[in-house]
């Protein structure tokens, strides 16, 4: 079987590649041996949130600070912005709201009460400046161990806010974000749920925050009924991982692909490829199956996924195909903040379509790397995991299109 | 033409095959699990009942501690075995296989199966006996004071989807039927196109036919699958030897030997391996000559089915079944539906239509296996599609069953795609 394109990996710049892909009337097949990062995702679509440790207001004036070969180096605010555009405009981005405006991040509202710039979020995610100033009840479900709330609360007071915490039972028997959320998808009436929660609820209440657990299928719906129920405002605050907003952002992604007949192969681990100078014309998985393939494009999600693997001096590799990784500092003998920021920052380096280098120095022709297997950048200190990965995986199909021809 | 592989020893040019994964590298997978919970999240049994703690819980994470017996045990017997975990792990943790591997211990240490179990686990015997008097088994079966009698007796649900006897109709079909030369490829039937579903038997060596094969069909035989995901390993052991002897002529003669049920060709590929620890030459080469009829025709005739394809006017409803997942070759039926001209497909929301094998029929089971599939005959409700396709057999039974609509394996609707009459099951 062949295809235009296939995606190895099933991190969000895969989905985001596969997807535009498949808009441009390409087949593509997405093969990835497992699920990706999304689900330890907040949701939030984060495109530079620190710089140097201080907080950024306008990403896309920051990153010129960024190194040369930076994600955002190779592309350019231009093609920055149009790949963040295309994501607002498709169903991917549906319910995704701008707070600060289409170029200013906004200040978003975690678990543990830090304020994490944001560029947009869904719109039932608290958001800093919506909530403060207002009488808040933060609410959790006894036992939830993925939420403290206690430390969200003791936040707002220090920063001069009326917070209570509240802990209520969970419905059903158990504890963990995804079966509360379960729950919530399937109870009968939510309405009334929430209604018998006001028995507890302070009567000054302003803005009721809640874990992000309110369902991952309906939900909206479930915030609405509550909003109805409590007279007050519903929002949500993402969880510690697993995480609802990103498994709903992979859910969204996932039906997406269905909808525009894409192929998803589960399963698949890369084992092998042919290649035929430099161009890439097939890869075998690791059960032995083959795919003939016209480009590919590696989002297999770097360390953290697997992407690119670490050996016990140290030393990193790139195990699907084989490419070199760049690694500017060392692993060992440096303290663990160091050490972190060098995993990040080691990975592939490409040119300004992500293609890689091939055997010295001429790029790969029909080979993409996207995503946290990029070299030069780091998601965690940055505050911009889902910028990159849009941004790399709209480029990286834009690259791949126009090299099919038509 | 350079080849670039990682490890040139074992892999040598394309489609190079891989060592089988055995018991001992089962258990060994679980250090990979970073307990990400990605398991968690997907595992359709554990989003419907609290009593099942989930893959994380009851694979690696409790497999550490079985293997110094001190494990709180977390329910194995109430996973499915439908294998989805596995599928969604991000680190390659064989986590159905551990659980069934613990579910065969606790087996083991209570001395055997329950009666209802070992009754279901012998498809092709009851398909044996049914077929002696199909009319009369299929009204005995039908009749709601034997079943109540039989939920006594064996603990099998009086509401499981069970097939209607067929006799041998697919084998008294292939017993006339007259093959040209051609180039040789093995059909294994399984017990369910034997016993229960001859259309689908008959759909399958048409197509074929009409492919220039010519077809070789094994004698019926069960390759005993659910005695394996039930845990009976020590009943399974010699039939599935025996599976392995009757496939390996066609299998030594380099013939692929395609199937029409998702979950016997898992068995075959896979499951001897990791369950019974069957990883020498012989098992090995049944296993990799074994392949999924859809994942065959998509890699090997696709362009047929995309220049020959007849209008099929129907709106079909494809759920993928969750045992397909485990042949790593994503939902080939529905790659080819889609180059059937006039078919109008939507895709089953729902990862598990619950049945998963014969864990549906168990009553004790049967409230989640309902619960389970609830939201995918919510979605046939909402829809109304002619058809549901699916290529799993227990899955069509209980999807008919409960949604009303009738539900086909793909290759009945190819096969008419390929104006084939014989397997027909459906007016234009």
């Amino acid at each position: 079987m062949n295809y235009d394109v296939v995606v190895i990996g099933t991190e969000l710049d895969g989905w985001v590649a596969a997807a535009r892909l498949l808009e441009l009337g390409r087949s593509v097949c997405i093969a990835a041996p497992g699920e990706g990062s999304l689900h330890y995702a907040p949701g939030g679509l984060h495109v530079l949130g620190h710089l140097q440790g201080q907080p950024v207001t306008e990403p896309y004036a920051g990153i010129s600070a960024l190194h040369d070969h930076h994600p955002y180096r190779l592309a350019g605010a231009d093609r920055m912005h149009a790949a963040l555009s295309w994501f607002d405009n498709s169903p991917l981005g549906a319910g995704f709201t701008y707070r600060g405006g289409q170029r200013c991040n906004s200040l978003a509202v975690t678990s543990a009460g830090l304020q994490l710039p944001v560029l947009s979020s869904c719109d039932h995610q608290a958001g800093v400046e919506q909530v403060q100033g207002n009488v808040m009840t933060v609410l959790n479900f006894s036992g939830h161990r993925d939420f403290p709330s206690g430390l969200l609360a003791a936040e707002f007071i220090r920063n001069g806010e009326r917070v209570t915490a509240i802990a209520v039972d969970p419905p059903g028997a158990r504890t963990d974000s995804v079966t509360i959320a379960n729950a919530f998808d399937t109870m009968d009436d939510p309405g009334a749920w929430f209604g018998d929660l006001s028995a507890v609820l302070p009567g000054d209440t302003d803005v009721l925050l809640v874990p992000a657990v309110l369902g991952s299928k309906r939900h909206r719906d479930v915030i609405a009924a509550a909003t109805r129920a409590l007279d007050c405002t519903v929002l949500e605050v993402p969880t510690l991982p697993p995480c609802l907003p990103g498994i709903r952002l992979r859910n969204a992604c996932e039906r997406y692909i269905h909808e525009q007949a894409g192929t998803l192969r589960r399963g698949f681990r890369v084992a092998g490829m042919d290649a035929d100078q430099d161009r890439v014309r097939s890869v075998t998985g690791s059960t032995g199956q083959t795919i003939d393939v016209s480009a590919v494009i590696l989002a297999t999600g770097g360390v953290l996924m697997g992407g690119l693997e670490v050996d016990s001096h140290g030393k990193i590799t790139e195990p699907a195909m084989g490419l070199d990784a760049c690694q500017t500092q060392p692993l060992s003998k440096v303290g663990a903040e160091q050490a972190v920021d060098a995993l990040h920052r080691a990975g592939i380096e490409t040119d300004e379509d992500f293609r890689p280098r091939h055997s010295g120095s001429r790029p790969w022709q029909n080979l993409h790397v996207t995503g946290r297997n990029l070299a030069h950048w780091n998601p965690g200190a940055e505050i911009s995991a889902e910028g990159v990965a849009i941004v790399s995986g709209w480029l990286a199909a834009e690259a791949a299109h126009r090299e099919l021809g038509s | 033409m350079t080849t670039t592989h990682l490890d040139r020893d074992s892999h040598e040019g394309r489609g190079f095959s891989v060592p089988l994964m055995t018991p001992a590298m089962v258990r060994q997978s679980m250090d990979n699990c970073t307990k990400c919970n990605v398991c968690q999240v997907h595992c359709p049994v554990a989003g419907v009942t609290d009593a099942f703690a989930g893959p994380k819980y009851a694979g690696p994470q409790a497999e550490r501690f079985r293997i110094i017996d001190a494990v709180d045990e977390t329910a194995p017997m109430l996973c499915s075995g439908c294998g989805i975990c596995t599928s969604v792990c991000p680190n390659d943790v064989a986590i159905t296989d551990i659980i069934t591997l613990a579910k065969a211990d606790q087996v083991d240490r209570a001395g055997g199966i329950g009666l209802g179990q070992r009754l279901l686990n012998r498809p092709e015997l009851i398909g044996r006996l049914g077929s002696l008097a199909p009319w009369l088994a299929n009204g005995v079966l039908a009749n709601s004071l034997f079943r109540q009698i039989a939920v006594a007796v064996t603990g099998v649900s009086r509401d499981a989807p069970l097939p209607r006897f067929a006799g041998q109709r697919f084998r008294r079909w292939l017993k006339h039927l007259s093959q040209r030369e051609g180039p040789q490829i093995t059909y294994f039937s399984g017990c369910a196109v034997d016993h229960y579903d001859p259309d689908v038997g008959i759909a399958a060596v048409s197509v074929l036919n009409s492919l220039g094969y010519k077809v070789t069909v094994p004698p019926d035989a069960c390759c005993s699958l659910p005695m394996l995901s039930s845990g009976d390993f020590e009943t399974a052991r010699p039939r599935a030897r025996k599976m392995i002897e009757l496939l390996t002529p066609s299998a030594g003669a380099g013939q692929t030997i395609v199937g029409t049920s998702t979950s016997c060709t898992l068995t075959l590929k896979s499951k001897y391996a990791a369950y019974l620890g069957f990883d020498d030459r012989q098992a090995s080469e049944v296993a990799h000559a074994v392949s999924d009829i859809c994942g065959y025709l998509l890699e090997h005739h696709a362009d047929t089915f995309a220049k020959a394809s007849a209008r099929v006017p129907k709106r079909v409803l494809y759920h993928g079944p969750c045992q397909l997942r485990g042949h790593h070759i994503g939902q080939p039926a529905l790659e080819l539906l889609r180059l059937v001209p006039g078919i109008t497909i939507e895709l089953s929301q729902a990862s598990c239509c619950g049945v998963a094998g014969t864990y549906g029929y168990d009553q004790e089971k049967r409230p989640i296996a309902v619960d389970v599939g609830r939201s995918l005959i919510e979605q046939i409700a909402d829809s109304r599609p002619d058809l549901v396709i699916c290529d799993s057999e227990t899955c069509r039974w209980n999807i008919e069953q409960a949604s009303g609509v009738p539900c086909l394996h793909p290759i009945q609707v190819l096969a008419q795609a390929m104006e084939l009459t014989s397997g027909k099951v459906f007016q234009d």
